[in-house]
């Protein structure tokens, strides 16, 4: 996509404009594409629609874009949010805002802050979110690094290194006193997690299956299954533990 | 036992892998997403693996990450065609293909200098159902026909191979995915083979016959 001969598309106000391969796409206040584009940077500023998929090289929103169809970036960068009916194919993924797909969400480095909702896997070399999450599939990622908020929900993760933390919310104290009452406001519930190294904090899940875990406070956990070693904090609950 | 599974948890165990490598070539597309096969047991959801296949293929994968970056093994072990030219002769000697097969080829197709990966795939393929006893010589040529014609349009994605004979007359389909066929009760499913299967079979044999 190196081809500069190409014309550049630029919709500034409430307009639209036809997709199709441009140099550099740059949208200013409500615009719409309709149809697929495929550019070498794609900015805008404001809210955007996409009538189609959108391949680029860069990606830059500050708004919002809404995509009918699949992304493929390798650089993504949102201040705002990012909504896609299709895949999402990224090298580098930053958001600041939040990111939402009905489909599956694959990068190498993914850095997401605040809402995420991904219906199927979300797949990385890297995965750091601080957050509130919604992941309907498998999260995998090498290395995974979680700050959870409010109610997140994950089906499964998996990948070498995986540590959830609590976000910051309302105080530690209250917050064990709202815990002990059966309040589970803030909480990460996932089905099961797999890995080498888990350190887990304010986790509800089924099954953690691992090599050194490390359970933390606030976590319910109801099978730990272990090779090498498993600490458990006294103020986390671990139904059954199994060495393997 | 072809059929035999394994868990998640006794494979680790057997080969020594860790969790971030298996999710690691899952990722990569290394293993197969139909081989993770999920189960209820009594301690919950847990994924079995097809014994035979998974253990294989880790196996090649140990074997060939000394000397290739995962996603160059990802090319070798994708169901896209690999890149590969092999004479006729070579195709014969390393018994990939048979002699029938190859004057079959010959009569339908012509005979070309050298088989691209594609051509190969056709050749093996009907090499398999005559094999089987399952196609006549005739019904050959038609299913060289119809990959050579059809086949380009599904490459790299999963297909099957449908073959079906109603009152003695043949007919042969290539369908996308792995979905459903019914036929009427007048119709005989003669064979159907998963094409992606028969891709990764055909690679090892090219490798071990050192053509790849």
């Amino acid at each position: 996509m190196k081809d500069r001969t190409r014309p550049n598309l630029k919709i500034i106000g409430n307009n639209s404009a036809s997709g199709g391969q441009y140099s550099d796409v740059r949208i200013i206040g409500d615009g719409v594409v309709e149809g697929d584009v495929e550019c070498i940077n794609f900015k805008s500023v404001g809210d955007s629609k996409i009538n189609g998929s959108v391949k680029a090289d860069h990606l830059k929103t500050v708004g919002s874009i809404s995509v009918e169809g699949s992304v493929e970036s390798d650089s993504i960068a949102i201040t705002g949010d990012l909504r896609s009916t299709g895949d999402i194919r990224v090298g580098d993924l930053r958001v600041k805002g939040g990111i939402i797909t009905k489909s599956s969400i694959k990068g190498d480095d993914v850095r997401l802050t605040g809402h995420v909702e991904v219906k199927n896997n979300c797949e990385g070399e890297s995965f750091r979110s601080n957050g509130q999450l919604t992941i309907g599939g498998l999260l995998s990622a090498d290395d995974i690094d979680i700050k959870a908020y409010g109610r997140s929900r994950i089906n499964e993760i998996g990948g070498d290194r995986i540590i959830v933390r609590k976000g910051p919310g309302i105080g530690r104290v209250i917050k064990s006193a709202l815990a002990a009452a059966g309040f589970r406001s803030e909480m990460l519930e996932v089905n099961s997690i797999e890995g080498d190294e888990i350190r887990l904090e304010y986790t509800k899940a089924k099954v953690v299956r691992g090599k050194d875990i490390v359970i933390d406070g606030g976590c319910n956990i109801e099978i730990v299954e272990y090779k090498d070693s498993l600490r458990v904090h006294h103020g986390a609950t671990v139904k059954q533990k199994r060495k393997i | 036992m072809e059929n035999e599974l394994i868990s998640k948890k006794d494979l680790l165990e057997l080969t020594g892998i860790s969790y971030g490598q298996l999710y690691r070539w899952k990722r990569k597309m290394l293993i197969p997403e139909d081989w993770f096969i999920r189960k209820s047991t009594f301690t919950g959801q847990e994924t079995f693996f097809p014994k035979e296949k998974i253990l294989v293929r880790i196996d090649k994968i140990k074997d060939l990450k000394e000397d290739a970056s995962l996603d160059e093994l990802a090319d070798i072990l994708s169901p896209s065609p690999a890149e590969v030219e092999v004479e006729k002769n070579k195709l014969l000697h390393e018994k990939i293909v048979s002699e029938i097969t190859m004057d079959l080829f010959a009569q339908a197709l012509g005979l070309p200098e050298v088989f691209d990966f594609q051509k190969t795939l056709y050749a093996y393929l009907l090499d398999k159902m005559l094999a089987s006893g399952e196609i006549s010589g005739e019904e050959g040529k038609i299913l060289l026909k119809t990959l050579e014609e059809h086949y380009p349009d599904f490459a790299g994605k999963p297909s099957e191979l449908v073959f079906i004979r109603k009152l003695g007359v043949p007919l042969c389909l290539l369908i996308s995915g792995t979905g459903q066929v019914s036929l009427d009760a007048g119709a005989k499913l003669v064979s159907r083979i998963n094409i992606s299967n028969v891709i990764e079979e055909l690679k090892a044999k090219l490798a071990d016959g050192g053509i790849k």
